[in-house]
C-alpha cells in the first residue's frame, strides 16, 4: 500500500496541471462554444514570453508575470474573439475547429519569428506562497514540497472560482446562453458580443496563468510538452463531456496518478514502459469517445436564428464565365508544359527539390480534399497514413528486397487498412468527435509504432533506395526520376479523386454532407460510404508519403507526426479544400514560399528568422480566414480577380445575385 | 386608427404618435434582397397584423424591427429613437420584445434559468423571484418543469416558455413571429389569450402570422406583404380580401406555368 | 383496404426520452394503397413515431412490422430499401446539390451502394433509363422546370416538393410525409396536397401523413388517427374523429366548439 501510494503521489502535481488545463478547456467550450485546440499553444506562448523576459532581459518575476499573464493573456483573448471567432456563425463547427487548429499550428511557429530560436529553460519560479525546493512535510515516505502544494492549491482555487462563475453568476448564465445563440440572447437585452468577448478574455487569461505555472513545474519546456499537456487535458475534458468541471479535474488527476503508478510498477526496461505509458491519454480519449454517447452529439445544439446569416457564396469555378475559361485553360497547359521541360532540363536543386516536395505533398493533400472537402469531416491523422505508407514501403524494400512499386502498393494497402480501423472506431462520430478521435490516433501512432526502432529506425529513420524496377537501375536516383514518378502519381491521384467526385460515391458523400439522416433514409449505407472514403484517402496519403520521403532518400518518423498532420490541414484549408487545384496550390505553394523566404530573408537582414516557421505561420494566418471564406482564401481571391477581369474586358460579367425565391427560404426556413 | 392605449407602460412616441414606425425600409441577406420600401406605423397599444404568403418577408420585417437584421436603407424609429443600425440588445433595452419563429428558448438551460436570464436583464436582480412566481402562476406547467432543460420540453411548452419571458415584464412593443405554427388549436387559444393579456397591459403588438383569420380578429390594423413589399395596408377587414387576391394571382400564374416570369417582373418593379 | 395483410403495422410502440413519455403504446395498421392521416399538435409524438418506423430511433417497447418483415433490428438504409420513403418536418435537402442530383442519389440508392470501382472506371454515369425515370418523377411532382437549379436557390415550398420527389424516386411502397405543409402558405399547401393525391392514385403508394393543418388532412386522407401527448385519442374516418368528444376537448378547443 505504501509502495502504491509512493508511486501515486508524485502523479498528483502532474495530474493537477492537467486538471488546470482540462477545466479551462471545458470553460472555454461552455462559454464560447469553441473547443480551443490552441489552448496549450496559448499557454506555451505566455510561458515563453515570461521566461524570455526573465532570462534574456533579466526582468524580475513580478513585472514579467504582469506582462506575460495579466496583460498578454486578456489581450490575446480579446483579439481572438474580435478578429477571428466573432465572425464564425454559431452553427459552423468545422470553421471553429479549423480556426483553433490554425492557432495551434501558428502560435508556436510565430514565436521564433519574433524572438528568434531561444534555448530557454524555465527555472525561474513565480510561486508566490510556496518554495518549490522546500520540503514541507512527508506523506507515505514521499516528500511534499512546494510544487505539490502550489499545483494543488492553484487547481482547487481555479476549479472553485470557475464553477461559481459558470453556475452561479449572471455572467455565467449569459455566457452559456450566448453560446447557444448570440442572437436570441440579444433579444433578451444582453450584449452578446461583450459577454463572449469576456469569456475569451477569462479563458485566455487562464491559459496564460496555467502556462507560466506549468513552466515552473516542468522545469524545462518545449512546445511538445504543451501538446502532451493539451492532449491529456482533452482526454479529461472529454470524460466530463466538456461540461462538468469537477469531473474534468478528477479524471485529469486520475490520469496523472495512473501514469506514475504504471511507470512505477512496469520495469523501465520492458517494452511496455515505452509503449503503454505515453499512450494513456490517447486511450483515455478513444474510450471516452467510444463509450460516452454524449460525445456523439456535441455540436448538435443549433442556433434557432441561424437563418439570419446570409447563405454561403458559390464556388469560383462555378461562377467563371465560359469566355474566361477558353482563355485561361490553354494558358495553364502552356505553363504546365514549360514547367515540365524546365524541371527535366535546366532547373537545379534546390528548386527541383522544392517542386518535387510540393508535388508529393500535393498527393497527401488530395487525401484531405477527399475527406474534408467531399465528406465534410475533419481528419487530423492524414500525416500518419502518409507515414504508414512510407515506412511500410521502406521496410518491404529493405528487408524483402522488393522494388518500391511493390512497396508502395503494400504501403497503400496497409495505410488503407489502418484508415478502415479508424473509420470503424469513429463510425458514430462527427465533427469535433471525429477530429478528436483522429488526433488521438495520430498521437497514439507517434508515441507507439512510429517510436519503435525496429519499425521506423527511431531517430535515424530508415533509408530508402530508389531502385525502381527489380534490382536493376531503370531510373537513376536524380531528381528527374522522382519528378516523373511523382508527377505521374499526382495525375493519377487527381483523376481518381475527380472520378470519385463525379461518380455515385461522390454524390452520396455530397448528399451526406447536406443531410446524413436523409441520405440513409433513401437507402444509402452511410457507414459503408464513410469506410470507402477513409480507405481511399488512407491509400492516397500512404503513396504520397512514400514519394515525399523518396526525395530525401530516408523516412523519418519526425516527418510524419501529428504536428505534420495539423500543418497539412492548415495548408489545404488556406488555398481551397473543395477544389482539386487547391491541394496542388497548397503543396507547391508551401515549399515555394519557404524557399523564397530562405533566400530572401538573409538579404534583408532577417537571417535569424526561420523561413520554415514563418511559412507555416503565414499559412496558419491564411487558414484563419476560413470562417469568412470557407471556400479557401486563395479561391476567394481568384473569384474576386475573375470578376474584376470580366467586368474590365467583357462588360457582361456574372452580375449581381438577385432572386426573390432564394431569399424566401432563407427568411423563413 | 383606433388607439387602445392604456397607461400601463410609459411610452415615448415620435411626432406622429406612433411607438414604432418603419420608413421605406429595405433589407437583404448577403447579396439577396428581401425587403423593398416597407413602411408602416404602430400606435402605442395598437395591434398590427403582418400577413402574407410564405417568403413574402414577414419574418424579415420582424427581424429588422428588433435589430437582428440591419436595414440597408430607410429608417426604423422606436420609442422616439432612430434605432436603424442599432444592435439588437440596445433596442431590447429600450423596451422591445421579440418572440421568434420556432424554438425561441435556450435548450441547454433549465426553464428557470431561461426566465431568470431575461428577468434579471429587464427588471434587475431584486424582482426575479416575484417575476418567476408570476410566470409560474400564468403557466403552471412551467412551474412543474422549472428544473427541466428547456430543450426537453414539447413544442407547445417551449412556445409557452417564450411567451412567459415577455408576458410578465411589460414591454413597449412585442413582435410575435408565427406564434401558432404547429400548435394544437387548444394551445393556440391559450397563446392568443396570452397575447390579448399582454396587449391589455398596454404593450403594442406586431403579430406575424400565416393563419390569417385568427390574427385579423385580434388586430386593429393590417399590413399584407408580397415579395418583400407592402401590397395592402389598412383595416383588417380588407386584408383577407387582399390576401385572397394575391393567392388568385399566383394560382393563375402557376396554371400558365409562368411563376418565374411573374416573380421576375415583381423583382424588376421592386428594383426600379 | 384491399389486402388482409397490413403493409405497415405498429404494435404497442413506446418511446421515452429521459423520463418523458414521448410515445406511449401506439398501435395501428396501414394497408397498401391507402392514405392515413396522423393528426396532432407539435410534440404529440408524431415525428418520434416516424423515427421509430424509419430507424432513427428504437422503440423502448413494441414492434414495428413492414410487409411481413420485422423492422426493429434493421438499420435505416435497409428499411428504406424495403420500400419506406420519407420526408422531413424540418427540410433535409442536400446543400449545394441540384434538384436532379437529389433524385439521382435516390435512384441509385434504391439499388444498393455506390461501387467505388465503377466510379473509378467511369461506369457510373447516369443511364438514359435512369434519367427518364428521374424526369418522370419530377414531372409527377411538377418541378421538372427546376431540375438543374441548386436547392440553395429554392424557397421552402419548392424544397418540400424536392423532398417529396426524392422520396418518390426510391419508388416506395409507403410514403411517410412529415408535416409537408408546415411553413407553407395556402397556395403551396394546396400544391402539396394535390401531389399526394396524384401519387396515391397513379402509383398506388400508401401514404402516412403527419399534419396539423386539418383542412389539408380532410382533403387528402382516407382515414385519420388523432394523437396528443404521445397517446392515441381517436381513430376512424376524418369526420368521425373530428366528432369525437375527446378530440374536441383535448385538441380542437374553440374550433371544436364552433
Amino acid at each position: 500500500m505504501v509502495q502504491f501510494l509512493g508511486f501515486a503521489l508524485p502523479g498528483v502535481p502532474y495530474g493537477c496541471t492537467y486538471a488546470l488545463v482540462a477545466v479551462c478547456l471545458c470553460l472555454t467550450y461552455q462559454a464560447t462554444g469553441v473547443f480551443n485546440f490552441a489552448f496549450g499553444a496559448q499557454a506555451f506562448a505566455s510561458a515563453f514570453v515570461f521566461t524570455y523576459l526573465t532570462q534574456v532581459h533579466g526582468w524580475s518575476g513580478f513585472p514579467a508575470f504582469l506582462v506575460s499573464v495579466v496583460v498578454m493573456g486578456p489581450v490575446v483573448g480579446w483579439a481572438f474573439d474580435r478578429f477571428i471567432f466573432r465572425h464564425i456563425p454559431n452553427s459552423n463547427s468545422v470553421a471553429k475547429m479549423v480556426c483553433s487548429l490554425a492557432l495551434l499550428v501558428g502560435i508556436p511557429n510565430l514565436l521564433p519569428v519574433f524572438f528568434g530560436n531561444q534555448n530557454l529553460d524555465a527555472t525561474a519560479t513565480i510561486f508566490p506562497f510556496f518554495n518549490p525546493n522546500t520540503v514541507y512535510f512527508t506523506l507515505w515516505d514521499t516528500p511534499i514540497n512546494g510544487i505539490y502544494l502550489a499545483t494543488i492549491s492553484v487547481t482547487v482555487v481555479v476549479l472553485v472560482l470557475l464553477t461559481i462563475l459558470l453556475r452561479y453568476t449572471s455572467l455565467g448564465l449569459q455566457m452559456r446562453a450566448a453560446v447557444e445563440s448570440r442572437r436570441l440572447v440579444q433579444l433578451d437585452g444582453v450584449n452578446a458580443n461583450r459577454v463572449v468577448s469576456l469569456a475569451w478574455i477569462v479563458s485566455s487569461f487562464m491559459a496564460a496563468l496555467a502556462g507560466v505555472l506549468l513552466a515552473s513545474v516542468y522545469g524545462a519546456f518545449t512546445s511538445n510538452d504543451y501538446v502532451i499537456l493539451t492532449v491529456t487535458a482533452i482526454a479529461a475534458a472529454a470524460w466530463a463531456l466538456l461540461r462538468s468541471l469537477p469531473i474534468a479535474a478528477g479524471v485529469a488527476v486520475l490520469i496523472g496518478v495512473t501514469t506514475t503508478v504504471l511507470e512505477g510498477y512496469i520495469s523501465p526496461n520492458s517494452i511496455w514502459n515505452a509503449a503503454v505509458v505515453p499512450s494513456i491519454p490517447f486511450v483515455a480519449i478513444v474510450v471516452a469517445l467510444l463509450v460516452l454517447p454524449g460525445m456523439r452529439t456535441l455540436d448538435s445544439n443549433r442556433d434557432p436564428l441561424a437563418t439570419v446569416d446570409p447563405p454561403p457564396p458559390p464556388i469560383a469555378a462555378a461562377s467563371r464565365a465560359p469566355t474566361m475559361d477558353r482563355i485561361i485553360r490553354p494558358l495553364w497547359w502552356v505553363v504546365f508544359a514549360g514547367f515540365c521541360v524546365s524541371m527535366l532540363t535546366w532547373m537545379q536543386a534546390p528548386w527541383t527539390t522544392v517542386f518535387n516536395n510540393g508535388i508529393t505533398i500535393s498527393i497527401v493533400l488530395l487525401s484531405i480534399t477527399l475527406i474534408t472537402g467531399m465528406a465534410g469531416q475533419l481528419s487530423l491523422c492524414q500525416g500518419t497514413f502518409a507515414g504508414i505508407g512510407a515506412f511500410t514501403a521502406a521496410q518491404v524494400a529493405n528487408h524483402l528486397g522488393l522494388n518500391l512499386f511493390v512497396g508502395a502498393l503494400v504501403g497503400a494497402v496497409l495505410a488503407a487498412a489502418v484508415a478502415i480501423v479508424f473509420a470503424l472506431l469513429s463510425l458514430r462520430l462527427r465533427g469535433l468527435g471525429l477530429a478528436l478521435m483522429t488526433l488521438a490516433a495520430a498521437l497514439f501512432f507517434d508515441a507507439t509504432f512510429f517510436n519503435e526502432t525496429y519499425l521506423t529506425g527511431g531517430q535515424q529513420g530508415l533509408p530508402i533506395q530508389p531502385k525502381w524496377l527489380g534490382t536493376g537501375v531503370f531510373f537513376n536516383s536524380s531528381g528527374h526520376a522522382v519528378f516523373l514518378v511523382s508527377l505521374g502519381t499526382l495525375i493519377v491521384a487527381v483523376i481518381v479523386v475527380m472520378m470519385v467526385r463525379k461518380g455515385t460515391v461522390g454524390r452520396n458523400l455530397a448528399a451526406m454532407r447536406g443531410s446524413e439522416i436523409a441520405t440513409a433514409g433513401l437507402g444509402v449505407n452511410p457507414t459503408w460510404q464513410r469506410i470507402v472514403v477513409f480507405a481511399l484517402s488512407g491509400a492516397i496519403a500512404g503513396i504520397g508519403g512514400l514519394l515525399y520521403s523518396l526525395q530525401s532518400q530516408d523516412v523519418n518518423a519526425g516527418n510524419f507526426n501529428a504536428q505534420f498532420s495539423l500543418v497539412l490541414v492548415v495548408l489545404v484549408v488556406t488555398t481551397s479544400v473543395t477544389t482539386l487545384e487547391g491541394a496542388m496550390q497548397a503543396g507547391i505553394g508551401f515549399f515555394f514560399l519557404q524557399q523564397v523566404l530562405t533566400e530572401f530573408l538573409p538579404k534583408i537582414g532577417l537571417g535569424g528568422v526561420g523561413a520554415s516557421s514563418l511559412t507555416v505561420a503565414l499559412f496558419a494566418f491564411g487558414a484563419l480566414t476560413y470562417a469568412a471564406h470557407p471556400e479557401g482564401v486563395l479561391e476567394f481571391q481568384k473569384r474576386r480577380w475573375n470578376e474584376r477581369f470580366e467586368r474590365l474586358f467583357f462588360s457582361g460579367g456574372s452580375g449581381e445575385l438577385t432572386g426573390s425565391t432564394l431569399s424566401t427560404r432563407h427568411a423563413n426556413g | 386608427m383606433t388607439t387602445t392605449a392604456d397607461t400601463g407602460v410609459d411610452v415615448a412616441t415620435d411626432d406622429g404618435g406612433a411607438v414604432l414606425s418603419l420608413q421605406s425600409v429595405c433589407a437583404a441577406y448577403g447579396p439577396y434582397r428581401a425587403l423593398f420600401d416597407v413602411s408602416f406605423r404602430v400606435p402605442p397599444g395598437g395591434v398590427l397584423a403582418l400577413v402574407g404568403s410564405n417568403g413574402a418577408g414577414k419574418s424579415t420585417v420582424a427581424r429588422t424591427v428588433t435589430g437582428l437584421v440591419t436595414a440597408t436603407s430607410g429608417k426604423v424609429v422606436f420609442a422616439g429613437n432612430d434605432v436603424t443600425g442599432w444592435p439588437a440588445y440596445k433596442i431590447a433595452r429600450l423596451g422591445m420584445a421579440h418572440v421568434v419563429e420556432g424554438r425561441g428558448v435556450f435548450s441547454s438551460l433549465t426553464v428557470e434559468e431561461n426566465l431568470t436570464l431575461v428577468f434579471r436583464q429587464r427588471q434587475g436582480r431584486g424582482k426575479v423571484a416575484s417575476n418567476l412566481e408570476k410566470a409560474y402562476t400564468a403557466f403552471p406547467i412551467l412551474g412543474e418543469r422549472r428544473k427541466q432543460m428547456a430543450g426537453t420540453l414539447s413544442g407547445g411548452q417551449q412556445r409557452l416558455l417564450s411567451l412567459a419571458k415577455v408576458l410578465v415584464v411589460p414591454s413597449k412593443v412585442l413582435v410575435a413571429d408565427e406564434l401558432s405554427l404547429g400548435l394544437a388549436p387548444v394551445i393556440v387559444d391559450q397563446v392568443y389569450e396570452g397575447l390579448r393579456e399582454i396587449n391589455r397591459n398596454g404593450t403594442a403588438l406586431v403579430v406575424v402570422e400565416q393563419q390569417v383569420h385568427r390574427v385579423l380578429e385580434l388586430a386593429n390594423w393590417a399590413v399584407v406583404l408580397d415579395h418583400g413589399s407592402v401590397s395592402y395596408e389598412g383595416k383588417p377587414s380588407g386584408a383577407s380580401k387582399a390576401v385572397e387576391a394575391l393567392m388568385a394571382r399566383r394560382e393563375e400564374a402557376a396554371a400558365t406555368g409562368a411563376v418565374e416570369a411573374v416573380e421576375a417582373t415583381i423583382q424588376q418593379e421592386a428594383d426600379t | 383496404m384491399a389486402d388482409a395483410q397490413p403493409l405497415l403495422s405498429l404494435l404497442g410502440v413506446c418511446k421515452s426520452f429521459g423520463g418523458i413519455q414521448a410515445v406511449s403504446s401506439i398501435s395501428f395498421d396501414v394497408f397498401s394503397g391507402e392514405c392515413v392521416g396522423l393528426v396532432g399538435p407539435n410534440g404529440a409524438g408524431k415525428t418520434t413515431l416516424f423515427n421509430c418506423v424509419c430507424g432513427q430511433l428504437r422503440p423502448d417497447i413494441g414492434d414495428v412490422r413492414f410487409d411481413g418483415t420485422d423492422l426493429l433490428d434493421l438499420p435505416t438504409f435497409k428499411r428504406a430499401r424495403l420500400g419506406i420513403g420519407r420526408t422531413y418536418q424540418k427540410v433535409e435537402v442536400f446543400t449545394d446539390m441540384s434538384v436532379r442530383d437529389h433524385l439521382l442519389v435516390a435512384e441509385r440508392a434504391r439499388r444498393g451502394e455506390g461501387r467505388l470501382w465503377r466510379d473509378l472506371l467511369n461506369l457510373s454515369k447516369p443511364t438514359t433509363d435512369e434519367m427518364n425515370r428521374v424526369h418522370a418523377t419530377l414531372e409527377l411532382v411538377g418541378i421538372a422546370r427546376l431540375a438543374d437549379t441548386s436547392v440553395n436557390a429554392l424557397g421552402l415550398g419548392n424544397c418540400r416538393l424536392v423532398e417529396l420527389a426524392r422520396a418518390l424516386a426510391t419508388e416506395p411502397k409507403i410514403l411517410l410525409a412529415d408535416e409537408p405543409s408546415s411553413g407553407l402558405d395556402l397556395h403551396e399547401t394546396a400544391e402539396v396536397a394535390a401531389v399526394l393525391r396524384t401519387v396515391q392514385r397513379e402509383r398506388g403508394t400508401a401514404i402516412l401523413l403527419v399534419e396539423h393543418d386539418l383542412s389539408m388532412v380532410a382533403e387528402v386522407v382516407d382515414r385519420a388517427i388523432v394523437m396528443d401527448l404521445g397517446a392515441m385519442l381517436a381513430e376512424g374516418t376524418f369526420d368521425e374523429v373530428m366528432a369525437d368528444q375527446n378530440v374536441r376537448d383535448a385538441y380542437l378547443g374553440q374550433m371544436g366548439a364552433a
